[in-house]
Order: structure tokens, then C-alpha cells, then sequence
């Protein structure tokens, strides 16, 4: 079989320099000064790779006084938000743990209530809780903005988290009511004869069982979160309450750009997430195969 | 105990997902607009009637038909294809799983960035690669090309969405039961038969979600748009979200955007039923 | 795969449960649509719970309560995310000189045009704040800006500090009075690069935009560059438009560029300025080549870094103070960008700010009016020591401005002043040809007859990336296949004349 083992070898390469080469560019010009970005041809490799831009995504003041001393009046060239940057990251952070143990904790305890509790309607409410995913992020924004406006909460993370949690709950549900299905109920039935309550039977016998869903919905409900910028732009106007995705989107796209600081930042900003893939990924694939395949 | 179990759970989606709905069915027979002081007032299908008649609407409408014809496809190809990729057992394919999955955790305004550096006019590595191989005698704006805008578009886009489906594809080969493997080589069945007999007819439903998944994300693509092309050349890449957000926030007219996220929720109510309708497969995936 | 009912079964069942789900869905948006409608009143802004300001609301005769006379006047600052250590250290001067007001600036962040009307429609807008020329005029016609002149008429002796042709920028359009002070202020500029058009064969930069074409056309043929020349398309599209036509018609001998009197369009035949001008630049992109179709791809830092990187030769709308990042040591054309008069008859357009005074804060009474036009004349005006002072005092939030970053300014004084032109000499700027130019400005982009509203929406926005309707429809002209003839252009103007009837008659006008 060797053309097949070719073959594939081939596909792996393709699909590598697929994934790579994209954040290769942006790593190659995140050690980049300005003025070497700015050079036609551009350079493939860095030809003096520093990490200013690094120590600059943290500081912007100084990014700007450097440009300055440097005679270069592209220090008008960087947006003001650039500066919540590192801010951007803490928050981004706090939401996605938050939405992320909100899902774990609700969207047990829903499921469970779903699929374990008999009880009349149970059906109805299960395709409407599916039918939140299916509402365009786009029809809620303006009435939500509205709602939160008048709540007060807006730029504060909770109007962040609040959505999010809207946009992750389908999905959570949906997955673990999945997975809870091809659970027998055996233990769970004997332990209800046996008088335990609905509380502590979801503690000791269902909970331990749906472990690989549970973990695989919390990263999740996580990634989601941690990417989602149309709300995160929408509900945030002050450093208090940007999300990293708003800082890099804003940075972007605006007249005045600087290409080396948006990609170091860029190259920060995904740490959290890669880091959360590698680690989990067994989680993933087998909390899903159960989930959503069955 | 019932209630513990549910509030938490549903409240969020009542209160955040269907009452901003009325909402927005309120905006949408509502003439409000911001930018004159004409008070905000009832004017039943008006918004409709205005934007039928706009140009940008129909335009929008368009890319965002061709968006989703192109993505659409590509989406269910490439993960299907990774996925079978991956399943195989060689050496390193642990960690070319991982590499797969890490796209997905990567914001896709970060990746519509990262190719829009790519693309760039005068300083892109594109324009100097097409130059080198001699596909290009000068530097070529490719963003203001609309055809191949787009094509950007959906390649920043794709690059953060495939993942996802091909992790749930990746899944659902590896659950395919041994037994059936085994049967088709008895029976002699030939590799491309043996594909289409065991593989394909088990992934079906797993295809269907992929399909459902990626129609809705196509119809709901915003974020690359606004950092590669902000609607792009002559608005080919301005695509039904971004153009309500430009409604909205620019134009200060709320019934308008209201108008249009009314039929955006009506297209896709009606592309999950034809969905269902189309596989037949109605309650096998949702039942309870 | 569960067995159990048949599946034909369990498609009916899940079909008649999903419309019984979608029914209930309508049933209750539309029981809720109804009542939103009935209770909520067209609002003027959502339902705002009780905020901070005690003085919310109150009529402009009753007094803030005054527990001590000696307490300060609390003055809002809005500013936007730039230059904000040098906004800071002002703001501190000038509270450490005038203990009878407190001068709090507030960042209102990167979407500043959002985050302000939003403010404005909940009712607490800041006191005072920066205004690109859009704000204004939309803040103007809601009623919601005060006029500087009205508290403080001797604010119009600063008009004779302007230049010429940018005083009818500071007056409101509706009540005719002078609105704010100035923040900056710069001519929109042909720039060019002199070592290209030298290499072409050219000493001088073009007198008239028919030698514009012709010195592209060179320096194209002597393959210097290939497209030579570029523009600031994103914000200063308008500008690009405005300043070919005043460059071929004198802004001094007619006001009506675009439209008449009564926002009627007259572009749309023939021989007009904007039809001239549209197939100028048309036969640049098709017949000689010059301008690629590409040229929309250029914001302000791409076309600054081609000029300064030497892929352009030339660029049009060209912001003044970009001439000095293109001209950075560090780039490879440094010293060879230089600033050209706008060809034809030499006057230009310009690009500004303004501060601004919300009524909310002049509603507070002659104490917060007193306070919010110290402020106002500390930023724009001439103070000593942070004190007002018109005869003696220096325009110092201006000059400093002007020594720290570059930025020019409306005032003849910051401009001209020695240390000044200095300094705009060191940042690469060919102060002489520019100082020309501030003598040749015309406010015509804003005063033709006036912004409207939706005048952003229908052009091109000066102060976002999205938006415009004009802009757009252009790009398609730019990239069709053949050359448009003038039957096109005519029908791509009667088309955005349209457009703009449409807005016209939907605002009520």
C-alpha cells in the first residue's frame, strides 16, 4: 500500500502548511520593526528579530514615545484602544471561565432536569432551548443592547457573559442531553427507590458518568466565548470591559494600522486557546463522540 | 428540584434570546431613525418596502447567497476529507490532530487579519509569491478584485471553521462499528464502494449537522468582513450581518436593520425546515 | 439509531411539534410586539434609570444647590482614545490654575462617535468634547450643542485668528453663529514625490490637473512606478472629490458644488464639476492607466507607507500631517515628499475638529457656562497661565499640539510662529508651500449648501470605514471591464442623485 501511505503522508503536509503558514506570517511579522514590514519585497524571514513589539503590546505609551523619538510621526498611526490590550486579555479570560463554569454547572443541572425528571413538557422546552442557537446573533443585538442599556450593565463584563452564556446553553444542552440518553438508568432508578434525592443522585451517579461530555462542552463553551467579537464589540467601550477579540478587530480596522503591534498581539492572544486544544483534545473528541454522534 | 435544574438553564435563552426577538419584530414595523427628527412611529411594512427597493439590500442579499454556495460545499468537503485523513493510523497523527484542532482557537478576526496582511497591495506576500512564480507582472490589489475579495473572505473564515466539523466527522468514523468494516471486505466491496456503503451512509447524520452548522455560520459571517474588507469592493463582500450592523450603527436606522433580522430569522427557520424536511431524518436527532 | 415509532411517524410527530414551537414563537413575539408598542412611547432615548447628576432635568433657573460657594464647577472633558497623556497633563494645568473648576476628562474609547450619541440620546452627555465635522452638524440639528457665541459672544474675535477660508467652518449652519474653537485643523494636500517627477523630467510639481495626468503618464512610461499615484480613500474620499473639483472651478466664484439652495442635486448632467471630474479620474484608470482600480485599497497608513516606500509617486486627498510619516527617517523616499498646492486654482479643502459645548451643560446656569468656556478657551482659545487672556496669551493647548505631535491648527499664530515652522520643517514638511496652502482653504465640503444628516451615509463617512452609498456605487464604475462612457457616468450620477432624494424625502426634508 504504498501509494496510499505516500498519499497520506502528502495530505498530512498539505494539511500542516495549511494550519502553520498563516500563523508563521503572522509570528514572522510580529518580530518585525515597522520599517522592515514596510519594505517591498517583503522579508520572509525576520532579518533582525526583536521583541519590541512584545514588551509594546503591554506598554503602549511606550510604543508611542518610541516612535516619536524615532522621528517617525507614525506614532499617530496607533489607535487609542490598542492600549486596554493587556487588559483585553484578563478580561477575555474571566468571561470564558465564567461562561464556561456557568455551562458546566447549568447545563448539568438542565440536562439532568430534562431528561431525568419526568415530568410534562419536557419535550417542548428541549426544542425550544435547541432553538435559541438557531437565533441570529444579529436580530438580538440591537434589543439586547437596548436591554442592557437600561439595565446599566452596559460596558461591564456581565453584559458580556450574559450573551455568551445565550449563545453556549444550546449546544451544552443539546450534547449532554445526548449523552445522558444512552446512560442506562438503572443505578439511578435503584438509588431513587431507595429514597436518595434528585440532588444527590445528579452528584454521585450521573455527574461522575458524564465526565467526558461535561469537559468537552466546558472547552467548548469556552472557545466560543474566547473568540466572539460581534457582541463583545457591540456591549464594551471602555478598557474595563474590552474583550481581546475587540482590541485586535478595532486595531484592524481602522484607517491607521500597525501591522507589527497587531500581530504580536494577535500571537498573545491565541495562546490561551492553543493551549487549552492541546491539552484537551482527547477530551474533545471523546465527549463529543458520544454527544453528538450517537 | 425541577426548577433548580431548569432555571438556570433556560432563563438565560427566554430572557435573551426570545424577548429580544419581540423587540426586534417591534423595530421592524417601526419607522426609527436617529437621523431625523421625525419621532419613531408605526409603519407596518414600510421598512420591507424601502429595503426591497435599495440596491445595497438586494447587492447584500446576493454575496450573501453566493457566500453560502461557496462555503457551504467547501466546508463539507474540506472536514470530510481531514477527517478521513486523520482517522488513518500513521506516524504523527496524534499530533496532526492537535495541529487541526488549533485553528479553532483562534479568533476570526485574528485570522482575517493575518490574511489581510497576506493580501496586502504593496507590502503582502502574496503580490510578491504571484510576481515570483510569474503569475502576476505587477502588484495586483487583490482585495478590490470582488470575486477573489471574497475568496479571501471565506478563506479566513474557513480556515477557523473547519475544525470543528472535522473533529465531529473525526468522531463519527472512529465510532463506526468494527462489524460493518469487516462485512464489506468479505463481501469484496472496493475501496471507493466500501466508502460510500459503510463510511458516508453512517456519517450521514453527523453530515447533515455539519451541513446545518455551516449554513447557519455562512448566513451569520460577520467578524472576517469587518476586518478584511468592511463590505468590501463595490459591496460584493458586504454580507446580510455586516450590512444590518451598518444599519444600524452608521446609518442610525434601527426599523430598517430591524426589518432585515426579521428575515434573516425567517430564512433561517425556513433552512432548518428544508433541512429536515429534505433528509427526512426529523426526530432522529432530536429526540429526547 | 432508535427504534420505536415508524420514521414517517416520527417526522410527523417532530414536524407538527416544531410548528406548534414556531406558532408559539409568533404568538408571543407578536403579543409581545403589541404590547411594546402600546407602552412604549416613541422614546427619545431608552427608559434611563436614575443616573448620577442631580441637576438632570432641572430648569435653567434653579441653581445647583450650594452647600459652599467655594465648591468647584464640575466640567466633563470627552475626548477620544489619541494623545491622551498630552490631554491629561493639560487638563492638570488647568485645574491647578483655576480651583473653580474641575476639569475631568473622560476617554470615551475607540467607537467615540457611537459612545457620544449614545450618551447624548440617555441625556448625560459629556460637557464639553471633541467634534469631527459630522458629529457636529448631526448634534446641531438634533438641537443638542450649544453655540460658544451665546455664552461667551466674545468668542467670535477668535474668527479674526483664523484664516480666511476656514471661518465658515466654525458657524453653525442653522443658527449662524460661531459653535466652537478649534482643535486642529489641516489642508487636505496633493503630495508628491519630488525625486520621481524629477527622474520623469519635471522641475515643478503640476500647476493644473491636466499636467497632473500628464506627469503620471511619464513617470508610468519611464517605469519609476507602476501605478503612480494612490489616495486616502477610506476618510478621505469626499475630500478627493472636492478637492478636484474646487481645483477646476474657484470655490470663491459659485457655493453650489453639488447641490443647490435647497439640497436639490445639480451634479447629475453633463459638463458639471463632479461629472468632470468623475471622468478625469476615470480616464486615469482606464485609458492611461495610472490610477489602478486598487486605489480603494488604500487607508491612511498604506497610502502613507507606499508613498514613503516609493510604489506611488503622487497622492491625492493627502492629509497634510501624513506627509511627515511619509518623510520618516526611516523610510526609504525620506525627503523626497513633498506638499503641492491643490492644482488649478490653488484652494483646497481641509480636514478639523472642533470643541464643542452640549446644551445639557449651558442648562446648568451661568456658573457651569462661565466654567465650560474657561475650559473651552484653555483648549482652543489664548490663555496665560491657563487664565483667559485674547490680547497677550498664547494659543498654548494649540502650540503644544502643534510641538508635540505635529498637528497643525485653524490659528494663524500657532501656524507661523517661528518654533513652529520649525518644528514642521524637522518632521519633513515643506513649510513654505503649506502656509500657501492655509492661505487657500475653502469650507466647501462642509458648506455645500450644508452636511445633512445622512450626508455621511450617502457619500462616504469621513469618521468610520462603513457606510456611504456613493462610494461603493463609484468602486463598480472603477472596475468595470470596458471604459464607462459618459452616458454611464451620467447614469451612475442620476443614480446616486436618487439615492440621495430617497434619504432627503425619508429624513422629512
Amino acid at each position: 500500500m504504498e501509494r496510499r501511505k505516500i498519499g497520506l503522508y502528502l495530505g498530512a503536509i498539505v494539511l500542516a502548511l495549511w494550519v502553520l503558514l498563516p500563523i508563521y506570517w503572522m509570528a514572522n511579522l510580529s518580530l518585525q520593526s515597522e520599517i522592515e514590514i514596510y519594505t517591498v519585497p517583503p522579508f520572509y524571514f525576520a532579518p533582525h528579530p526583536s521583541i519590541n513589539n512584545y514588551w509594546f503590546s503591554f506598554d503602549i505609551e511606550s510604543a508611542v514615545k518610541y516612535f516619536l523619538t524615532q522621528g517617525q510621526a507614525l506614532s499617530l498611526f496607533i489607535p487609542g484602544v490598542m492600549k486596554d490590550f493587556p487588559r483585553s486579555i484578563l478580561n477575555s479570560v474571566i468571561v470564558g471561565v465564567t461562561v464556561m463554569i456557568y455551562n458546566i454547572l447549568a447545563g448539568t443541572l438542565g440536562a439532568f432536569g430534562l431528561t431525568r425528571i419526568k415530568f410534562k413538557g419536557a419535550m417542548p422546552l428541549f426544542y425550544a432551548s435547541i432553538a435559541g442557537r438557531l437565533i441570529p446573533p444579529v436580530v438580538i443585538a440591537v434589543p439586547y443592547y437596548v436591554i442592557i442599556k437600561s439595565v446599566g450593565l452596559l460596558d461591564n463584563l456581565v453584559a458580556v457573559i450574559l450573551v455568551h452564556i445565550m449563545f453556549t446553553m444550546p449546544f451544552t444542552i443539546w450534547i449532554l442531553n445526548t449523552y445522558l440518553l444512552t446512560i442506562p438508568t438503572d443505578i439511578e432508578d435503584a438509588a431513587r427507590v431507595e429514597g436518595y434525592s434528585y440532588l444527590e443522585i445528579l452528584r454521585k451517579v450521573t455527574f461522575p458518568l458524564i465526565g467526558p461530555a461535561v469537559v468537552a462542552i466546558g472547552i467548548t463553551s469556552f472557545m466560543i466565548s474566547y473568540g466572539e467579537f460581534f457582541f463583545a464589540l457591540l456591549l464594551t467601550q471602555s478598557a474595563a470591559s474590552h474583550t481581546m477579540p475587540v482590541i485586535i478587530g478595532s486595531a484592524v480596522s481602522v484607517p491607521r494600522v500597525t501591522k507589527g503591534l497587531i500581530c504580536s498581539m494577535g500571537m498573545i492572544g491565541i495562546l490561551p486557546a492553543i493551549a487549552i486544544v492541546i491539552l484537551f483534545r482527547r477530551y474533545l473528541i471523546g465527549g463529543l463522540v458520544a454527544g453528538a454522534v450517537k | 428540584m425541577l426548577a433548580l435544574c431548569l432555571v438556570p438553564a433556560l432563563t438565560p435563552l427566554f430572557l435573551f434570546g426570545f424577548y429580544p426577538l419581540a423587540y426586534a419584530f417591534y423595530l421592524s414595523i417601526t419607522f426609527y431613525n436617529l437621523k431625523t427628527n421625525i419621532p419613531p412611529h408605526f409603519i407596518g411594512f414600510g421598512n420591507y418596502a424601502a429595503l426591497v427597493s435599495d440596491s445595497a439590500f438586494l447587492i447584500s442579499t446576493t454575496s450573501t447567497l453566493i457566500f453560502a454556495a461557496l462555503t457551504i460545499p467547501l466546508i463539507a468537503l474540506l472536514s470530510l476529507g481531514e477527517a478521513l485523513l486523520l482517522s488513518n493510523n500513521f506516524k504523527g497523527v496524534k499530533a496532526l490532530q492537535v495541529l487541526a484542532l488549533v485553528p479553532w482557537g483562534i479568533p476570526v478576526v485574528v485570522s482575517g487579519s493575518i490574511y489581510r496582511f497576506i493580501f496586502d497591495l504593496n507590502f503582502g506576500v502574496f503580490n510578491d509569491i504571484a510576481m515570483k512564480l510569474g503569475l502576476a507582472h505587477e502588484y495586483i490589489s487583490w482585495l478590490s478584485v470582488d470575486w477573489i475579495a471574497m475568496l479571501i473572505v471565506a478563506l479566513a473564515y474557513l480556515w477557523v471553521q473547519t475544525p470543528l466539523p472535522t473533529l465531529l466527522l473525526l468522531a463519527g468514523i472512529q465510532s463506526i462499528p468494527k462489524e460493518l468494516h469487516e462485512a464489506a471486505s468479505i463481501d469484496g466491496a472496493k475501496p471507493l464502494a466500501h466508502f460510500r456503503m459503510v463510511t458516508f451512509n453512517w456519517l450521514k447524520p453527523v453530515l447533515f449537522i455539519v451541513l446545518v452548522y455551516a449554513s447557519l455560520m455562512a448566513l451569520w459571517c460577520f467578524d472576517p468582513i469587518y476586518v478584511i474588507t468592511m463590505g468590501g469592493p463595490a459591496n460584493f463582500t458586504k454580507l446580510i450581518t455586516f450590512f444590518t450592523y451598518e444599519r444600524m450603527f452608521y446609518f442610525l436606522d434601527f426599523g430598517q436593520a430591524g426589518a432585515v433580522t426579521i428575515l434573516i430569522l425567517g430564512i433561517t427557520v425556513l433552512l432548518i425546515y428544508l433541512y429536515f424536511r429534505a433528509l427526512r431524518l426529523g426526530a432522529l436527532r432530536l429526540r429526547v | 439509531m432508535t427504534t420505536g415509532k415508524s420514521e414517517k411517524e416520527q417526522t410527523d410527530v417532530s414536524r407538527r411539534r416544531f410548528l406548534k414551537i414556531g406558532a408559539g414563537v409568533v404568538v408571543v413575539a407578536a403579543a409581545g410586539a403589541a404590547g411594546y408598542y402600546y407602552l412604549t412611547q416613541p422614546p427619545s432615548g431608552p427608559p434611563t434609570t436614575t443616573t448620577t447628576e442631580a441637576t438632570t432635568g432641572l430648569p435653567p433657573t434653579t441653581l445647583p444647590p450650594t452647600t459652599s460657594a467655594m465648591a468647584p464647577e464640575n466640567i466633563e472633558w470627552g475626548i477620544w482614545s489619541w494623545g491622551v497623556e498630552l490631554v491629561n497633563a493639560n487638563a492638570k494645568i488647568f485645574n491647578a490654575n483655576n480651583p473653580d473648576v474641575n476639569l475631568a476628562v473622560t476617554d470615551l474609547g475607540g467607537a467615540y462617535t457611537t459612545a457620544l450619541y449614545t450618551r447624548y440620546q440617555a441625556g448625560n452627555p459629556p460637557d464639553i468634547h471633541y467634534s469631527t465635522p459630522d458629529v457636529s452638524y448631526f448634534l446641531q440639528y438634533k438641537k443638542w450643542l450649544a453655540d460658544i457665541e451665546d455664552i461667551a459672544p466674545q468668542a467670535t474675535k477668535y474668527l479674526d485668528d483664523m484664516y480666511p477660508g476656514v471661518r465658515q467652518f466654525h458657524i453653525n449652519p442653522f443658527t449662524k453663529k460661531l459653535h466652537g474653537l478649534c482643535y486642529w485643523l489641516g489642508p487636505i494636500v496633493l503630495a508628491y514625490n519630488a525625486s520621481h517627477i524629477k527622474q520623469a523630467g519635471f522641475d515643478a510639481p503640476p500647476k493644473t490637473y491636466d499636467e497632473l495626468a500628464e506627469q503620471m503618464l511619464a513617470i508610468k512610461k519611464k517605469g519609476i512606478t507602476d501605478f503612480p499615484t494612490g489616495a486616502t480613500w477610506s476618510w478621505g474620499f469626499a475630500y478627493l472629490w472636492y478637492n478636484i473639483m474646487i481645483g477646476n472651478v474657484d470655490p470663491t466664484t459659485t457655493a453650489h458644488y453639488l447641490f443647490d439652495e435647497n439640497y436639490n442635486p445639480i451634479f447629475n448632467d453633463k459638463g458639471t464639476p463632479f461629472f468632470d471630474a468623475v471622468k478625469w479620474f476615470l480616464d486615469r484608470v482606464y485609458v492611461d492607466k495610472t490610477i489602478s482600480p486598487g486605489i480603494r485599497e488604500y487607508d491612511e497608513s498604506g497610502i502613507t507607507t507606499a508613498l514613503g516606500s516609493g510604489t506611488v509617486s503622487f497622492a491625492l486627498a493627502f492629509a497634510d500631517y501624513d506627509v511627515a510619516a511619509a518623510n520618516a527617517s526611516t523610510m526609504k523616499q525620506t525627503g523626497n515628499i513633498k506638499i503641492a498646492m491643490n492644482p488649478g486654482t490653488g484652494y483646497a479643502t481641509f480636514h478639523a475638529a472642533t470643541y464643542n459645548i452640549s446644551k445639557h451643560c449651558t442648562d446648568r446656569g451661568k456658573s457651569a457656562q462661565d466654567a465650560v468656556w474657561k475650559a473651552m478657551e484653555f483648549a482652543g482659545g489664548k490663555t496665560t497661565n491657563a487664565k483667559s487672556d485674547y490680547d497677550n496669551g498664547k494659543f498654548f493647548v494649540c502650540k503644544k499640539l502643534l510641538d508635540t505631535y505635529g498637528v497643525t491648527s485653524a490659528y494663524k499664530a500657532v501656524n507661523e510662529d517661528p518654533t513652529s515652522i520649525a518644528t514642521m520643517e524637522k518632521l519633513g514638511m515643506n513649510t513654505d508651500v503649506l502656509m500657501q496652502q492655509y492661505q487657500k482653504l475653502s469650507s466647501i465640503t462642509y458648506w455645500d449648501p450644508a452636511q445633512t444628516p445622512w450626508w455621511g451615509d450617502w457619500f462616504s463617512s469621513p469618521s468610520s470605514e462603513a457606510g456611504g452609498r456613493v462610494m461603493p456605487k463609484f468602486e463598480a464604475l472603477m472596475t468595470k471591464a470596458t471604459k464607462p462612457s459618459d452616458n454611464d457616468i451620467l447614469a451612475f450620477l442620476n443614480d446616486i442623485a436618487n439615492d440621495w432624494n430617497t434619504s432627503k424625502k425619508a429624513a422629512g426634508w
